[in-house]
């Protein structure tokens, strides 16, 4: 039995709009957490932003392979670069937000608002690097016509 | 609770208010990224063949005499993307080594010859390039000796290259004398026809082999430069066209 299907380019169309929908979750409840703190809430961010960035790895690594055998494009080569510089921030910036934010909620049990509105505005910066990644994503399918079968 | 749903909804407005400042902001930095590669392609149309006459010159440093073609034509036409072909008229476009590089007949196509005879030949063409694709489709007879194919370079110290030694594709720029590796790979070099790429995006660099992607490098991005080629050893090179191809930033 084929895993993928026949008419998927490869593995990461499948699972890119999986740390999409995590960690844009994650941030939206991080931002929640300061009007409505509840500690079922941090628990779930925590989760979310942990398996939001193992998918991002997966999506980085299936994204790499994907763009190295897709083959000369000259038309589309910086934009296939740009994508993957996006990607390889999101995957740093998400991993070493998480390991902050594990740290400032579990660990050191910071509640003050000066705490959680530092971890809200982070959590925003890497939502809008996030963004990039998926625009720039984005515009290699519908712009350039990337893994479309023509 | 009323209270909290109104703070919930205050919350939900700043992240719209964030994600609609993020994507303004997006446009206006790729106008401006697009605006700037055009101002490249610009200041690369108008540069002087002077310059690209210091590129007539063999890797190893030795002094080399070379052809200089103060041609108009082959200067506009360098600037920009361009597809050379292999024809006595386009030598026009190129500096080169005149000993051990000659123009032939290969059954019916026009051909340039290298035959280092186990030094250095070497060509650039004129009209610097800054995020380049270049595709050269070439022939070896021999797997004794290495063919670059050379972008960014500013002088015969600083450039980047594709090399193909034997079965052996190397990815590598040269930095004021000294050669670094930025990825090798094997691969089987075809004996026939076959054409050799290399892709400079930003930091991004890429080798190819019918356009098959074989080496996939990083490193800082370079200043814009000449580009060309150059063959060392004891193979004969067979250069029948070599297109340049400044990539597209997006807009």
């Amino acid at each position: 039995m084929e895993l993928l299907p026949e008419w998927a380019p490869g593995i990461h169309p499948l699972i890119i709009h999986f740390p999409v929908a995590l960690l844009s979750l994650a941030v939206v409840l991080t931002v929640l957490a300061l009007f409505y703190y509840r500690e079922w809430i941090t628990k779930a961010t925590l989760g979310l932003y942990t398996v939001g960035t193992l998918s991002a790895l997966a999506s980085y690594i299936s994204g790499r392979s994907a763009a190295d055998s897709i083959g000369l494009n000259l038309k589309a080569e910086v934009a296939i670069g740009t994508h993957s510089d996006w990607g390889l921030y999101t995957l740093v910036y998400f991993g070493i937000f998480t390991v902050i934010y594990y740290g400032v909620v579990f660990m050191l049990k910071k509640e003050s608002i000066v705490f959680k509105l530092t971890l809200a505005a982070l959590a925003l910066l890497g939502f809008f690097i996030l963004g990039q990644t998926a625009e720039h994503g984005g515009r290699l399918v519908f712009e350039y016509g990337l893994g479309v079968q023509k | 609770m009323k209270l909290t749903i109104k703070k919930i909804s205050y919350g939900f407005i700043a992240l719209t208010f964030v994600f609609a400042v993020s994507c303004g902001g997006s446009s206006s930095s790729e106008t401006e990224d697009h605006e700037h590669a055009e101002g490249m392609e610009h200041s690369e149309a108008t540069d002087n063949n002077n310059e690209a006459t210091e590129h007539s010159h063999d890797e190893g440093g030795n002094e080399t005499e070379a052809h200089e073609h103060g041609d108009a034509t082959a200067e506009s036409v360098m600037g920009e993307a361009f597809t050379w072909m292999a024809m006595e008229e386009s030598k026009d476009m190129l500096a080169y080594k005149t000993d051990n590089v000659m123009m032939m007949k290969h059954g019916e196509d026009n051909v340039m010859m290298f035959s280092p005879k186990g030094g250095k030949s070497s060509c650039m063409f004129n009209g610097k390039q800054g995020n380049v694709g270049v595709t050269a489709t070439i022939k070896l007879d021999g797997n004794d000796g290495e063919v670059k194919l050379i972008h960014h370079s500013t002088d015969k110290d600083n450039y980047e290259f594709v090399a193909l030694n034997g079965n052996m594709m190397n990815l590598g720029r040269v930095e004021n004398g000294e050669e670094k590796i930025l990825d090798s790979k094997e691969f089987e070099l075809p004996t026939d026809w076959f054409t050799l790429t290399v892709t400079a995006a930003g930091s991004h660099f890429k080798g190819y082999i019918n356009d098959k992607m074989i080496t996939h490098g990083h490193a800082d991005e370079m200043a814009a430069g000449y580009v060309g080629l150059s063959a060392s050893g004891n193979s004969m090179l067979s250069v029948k066209k070599v297109e340049a191809t400044p990539l597209e930033a997006e807009h």
